[in-house]
């Protein structure tokens, strides 16, 4: 679990970076996004030994950031005075996806934009993202017995 | 073999966002070589005031300064700004549209038009006006109004049409109109830029 969370920190950092640099090339940044989600997707296919209590603590701990600052936004409280910060913080932490974020304009909802709305359910819909392609997507190899697996309780049947 | 190309993969996606950083790193420096060796450019400014412990847009309490409003015109900038602000000496910039309404970018409510009165909370303030025709300055606010709802992001660079922040939209609104009034041909504006250009008078300013 720790190689998992390291992995997803680490792609999740350097997916700001590049991303950030991207927007200067328009168009760069939805190819960033794009990438970006087919990373996390690779990356949870790779977590599909771990049991689920473990895949969904790996998915926490990485969005842990994105969640905090969610629930800071959402219940109004103002923790060592990150509040009015906490918008901009998670803007921030989801820069790999802004290139999709930002096709999302021209909708206001109750005096906001939509992204306004999905930046704050974004932390929650990568959790789930990652747990449902770690939860249900099973690499090809399920029935390869040299691999570890979920199901390698069923042993091939000796003739 | 399966496991070494599985192994492959690992490092792959490992690398594939640090590497796409240093193209898009090497691309940017290369076609903007002299912002790089400018050492007033906004960059430098941000990373030095980092340095002094300034972050953002600096003690945004309400100082209720006193500036009057009357007398602008559509198309008139008005810039607030906050004290420690780390890009300047004003840390956001909005367009006057008539009506005591601005339109401006912010980063919970997008490109949007909102009252001008909330430029009364900064300690900073200044009123600007243009040096143009008024169906100049009439089409630069449509412009910018036509943007309502795109997104707000802090770091926004000068190119792209679906990411803004307040100082690229008022920038881009009057270069829509071939009037540039970024001199510093910058990666990003900031508010600070419309104070010194020289095709803007000040109307009044309150602060420093």
């Amino acid at each position: 679990m720790p190689v998992n969370l390291s992995r997803l920190y680490f792609i999740h950092i350097t997916a700001i970076a590049a991303g950030i640099l991207s927007t200067y090339f328009p168009g760069m940044d939805i190819l960033v996004a794009l990438l970006y989600l087919l990373l996390i997707g690779f990356e949870a296919r790779r977590a599909y030994q771990l049991p689920r209590w473990k895949q969904s603590l790996t998915a926490l701990i990485w969005q842990a950031p994105g969640i905090l600052w969610a629930l800071i936004l959402i219940t109004s409280f103002n923790l060592m005075g990150v509040y009015e910060y906490a918008i901009f913080l998670l803007q921030f932490w989801f820069t790999p996806l802004l290139g999709v974020i930002s096709l999302s304009g021209w909708y206001f909802y109750f005096d906001k934009p939509i992204y306004y709305y999905l930046l704050i359910y974004l932390p929650f819909i990568s959790f789930l993202y990652y747990l449902g392609i770690a939860s249900f997507m099973y690499p090809k190899t399920r029935f390869d017995f040299n691999q570890p697996s979920r199901i390698s309780f069923i042993k091939p049947r000796d003739n | 073999m399966k496991s070494n190309s599985k192994t492959r993969l690992d490092k792959f996606a490992l690398l594939l966002f640090p590497l796409l950083a240093l193209v898009f790193y090497a691309l940017l420096l290369n076609t903007n070589r002299t912002v790089f060796e400018n050492p007033e450019a906004v960059m430098y400014l941000y990373i030095d005031n980092a340095a002094k412990g300034n972050f953002g847009y600096g003690n945004s309490i309400r100082y209720a300064n006193d500036i009057s409003f009357s007398g602008l015109e559509i198309g008139d900038i008005i810039l607030g700004g906050y004290p420690d602000c780390a890009y300047g000496r004003f840390s956001h910039v909005a367009m006057y549209v008539g009506n005591g309404q601005v339109i401006e970018a912010f980063v919970d409510y997008g490109v949007h038009i909102r009252p001008i009165d909330h430029f009364r909370d900064y300690k900073e303030v200044c009123l600007l006006r243009v040096e143009a025709e008024p169906e100049i300055k009439e089409k630069a606010v449509e412009y910018a109004q036509s943007l309502q709802g795109k997104m707000f992001y802090a770091l926004a660079f000068k190119p792209g049409e679906r990411i803004w922040n307040c100082s690229k939209l008022i920038w881009r609104a009057y270069l829509e109109e071939g009037i540039d009034l970024d001199p510093s041909r910058d990666l990003w504006i900031s508010p600070d830029i419309f104070y010194k250009s020289e095709q803007i008078s000040i109307i009044r300013e309150r602060g420093v």
